[in-house]
């Protein structure tokens, strides 16, 4: 196999390992940044309403 | 584009309309729900500058790995073949760079603006921001006006609705759709389905990645491209392929531009809690800007190799003696997932490449709304718009944007790849605003008179369109003197000129008094005019 087919091959698996580890990493918390996001929100409209 | 003579059967069954119809409703629950959080302009652009690393990065590549992205990328791997994966490597390449030196979008967050317009006004005047606003917000609007097509290509494609009257009901049902969604919510509702989408889309892509190389076997997908293709299939510098020169400009579209001048990542940027996020944001994005190249890619390659082997199919997207039309191959990796995906995920990678549309179509379409409303019409005011005004003003801009993507996709032929099409209607605003920000920031001579010229001249990138080209008869040029006017060769030489003019003008007509000497930094301690009407946190 010459250069570019293998260099293309692992390439592709490295970056799917990586994106799918970040994947994981970002979706659990992206899950408590969105209540935290809510939250900041939530607290700056009570303080504009007062 | 009629994919009905060829009868195909899609798997996608009434189970996956039903997780898609879900998916949908649970989309628009969320804009209604997010409504309530929307008091003033930073919350319906920027979500109240509240995002943390996590969900800025979710919402950046969720943002980014839309559709539409998947789409174009998917082509140009069925195009290119293996050699397309350069895009993704230099995307991601040149992203991290810009997170480990915080080239440009540093310097912006500092400055607390919300759009790079606003930039312009800080660095060189009004005027400035004017034109640079009507120049982004046109360029954008072109860039854009294609997404309604692809998008209806692939739904159509993929659920096996393959007239053309059933895809033009297709475009209006998703526009109304998308609509309905960014008027309610802005911001804080993008940001909510751009993480979802992540989701969903993330684990969906990889898993539609192995079902293909379990259908189709890795060996002879590389052979086949190899026997089809050639080397141009795999070295993106062969002279039958890309070649150097296409690869110089994703170096600069797909690499620094899509990450660092585009509006829409910026405002991800301008969206950070602070220069850390930003920072870290940019970091981590990079293996999505990465991957938002590359999976598509290589689902294209694989779409190749299954049409090569079906006679039937072979016909219509790889006829012999000559290439098939754009909105053909563009349906091809759709095709290729409608035969391969089972019951379930057919349906839920459906859905999710569904949200993914509508939410870049509503990144998008806020983004040009409020560049608009923020740097166009509010700076020509005499008296300031208050909050409520200007998102009222946005939502006008947002419908009629949308009017104008419905006449526009239905009219607009499409010669060029689908991202070939968008690198140079991108490049009418990018080439022009990389020479202001990268010499407005970094140089303290850059001047009123060189931003203008360098706006001008990039503007001239809008001649690399090939309707334009024949408009003006341009081919003429190219057989008479064999000049490449190729959409790659007229966006680097417009991108050159811009700063080339950036330079002769800021030395040839300095700014008098305070605009002279100013980088970033000095800007924004000296600018006491905030055209935002003082939204900016």
């Amino acid at each position: 196999m010459s250069f570019w087919p293998q260099f293309w091959t692992w390439f592709l698996v490295v970056s799917l390992v990586l994106f799918v580890g970040l994947a994981v990493v970002v979706a659990i918390g992206g899950y408590f940044d969105i209540k935290a996001m809510f939250r900041s929100l939530r607290q700056r409209h009570e303080e504009e309403s007062r | 584009m009629d994919l009905s003579s060829l009868s195909l059967q899609s798997n996608f069954s009434p189970l996956d309309w039903g997780i898609v119809t879900a998916y949908l409703l649970g989309t628009v629950a969320i804009g209604f729900y997010a409504n309530r959080y929307v008091s003033n302009m930073t919350d319906y652009v920027v979500a109240g500058r509240a995002l943390r690393s996590c969900l800025a990065i979710a919402t950046m590549i969720g943002s980014e790995l839309g559709l539409v992205t998947v789409m174009y990328s998917a082509q140009k791997g069925f195009t290119g073949g293996f050699a397309a994966f350069h895009i993704g490597l230099v995307a991601g390449v040149v992203a991290l760079i810009v997170g480990m030196t915080g080239f440009i979008v540093v310097p912006l967050r500092e400055m607390g603006v919300m759009t790079i317009p606003e930039f312009y006004e800080r660095r060189f005047g009004r005027g400035v921001r004017v034109l640079g606003g009507a120049i982004l917000a046109l360029a954008g609007i072109l860039n854009m006006g294609l997404f309604l097509k692809a998008g209806s290509i692939f739904v159509t494609a993929l659920t096996g609705l393959t007239s053309d009257t059933e895809l033009k009901l297709v475009m209006s049902v998703l526009l109304g759709l998308v609509l309905l969604y960014t008027i309610l919510g802005g911001m804080i509702s993008v940001v909510i389905t751009d993480y979802v989408q992540f989701v969903v889309l993330a684990f969906g892509l990889v898993a539609a990645c192995v079902l293909a190389v379990k259908t189709l076997g890795w060996a002879p997908i590389v052979s086949s491209v190899q026997e089809l293709r050639g080397a141009a299939g795999f070295d993106p510098f062969h002279d039958e392929g890309f070649g150097l020169t296409y690869v110089v400009w994703m170096v600069f579209t797909a690499g620094l531009v899509s990450c660092a001048v585009w509006q829409t990542a910026v405002m991800r940027a301008c969206a950070a809690k602070d220069t850390t996020v930003v920072k870290r944001l940019y970091i981590w994005s990079s293996i999505g800007f990465l991957i938002r190249f590359l999976i598509p890619n290589f689902l294209g390659v694989c779409a190749f190799v299954y049409i090569a082997r079906d006679p039937a199919l072979r016909a219509v997207f790889l006829p012999e003696g000559g290439a098939a039309s754009s909105e053909v191959t563009l349906a091809a990796m759709p095709v290729f997932l409608s035969q391969i995906l089972p019951i379930g995920l057919i349906g839920l990678i459906g859905a999710g490449m569904l949200a993914a549309f509508m939410s870049t179509h509503d990144s998008y379409l806020l983004c040009w709304s409020s560049v608009l409303t923020q740097d166009v019409i509010a700076p020509c005011l005499r008296r300031p718009l208050s909050s409520r005004a200007r998102i009222r003003l946005t939502r006008i801009f947002i419908a009629v944007i949308g009017v104008f993507l419905l006449i526009w996709s239905l009219w607009y032929p499409l010669r060029d790849d689908l991202w070939d099409y968008m690198a140079v209607t991108g490049a009418v605003y990018f080439t022009g605003a990389f020479a202001l920000l990268l010499f407005g920031l970094y140089w303290k001579r850059a001047s009123r008179a060189g931003a203008y010229l360098a706006l001008v001249a990039g503007f001239g990138a809008v001649l690399g369109l090939a309707p334009v080209q024949e408009l003006l008869g341009m081919h003429r040029l190219e057989t008479a003197w064999g000049l490449d006017l190729s959409g790659q060769v007229v966006g680097l030489s417009a991108a050159g000129l811009a700063v080339l003019l950036m330079v002769i003008g800021s030395l040839l007509f300095p700014d008098a008094g305070g605009g002279a000497g100013m980088t970033a930094h000095s800007a924004l301690s000296d600018s006491s005019d905030d055209a935002s009407g003082g939204q900016n946190a």
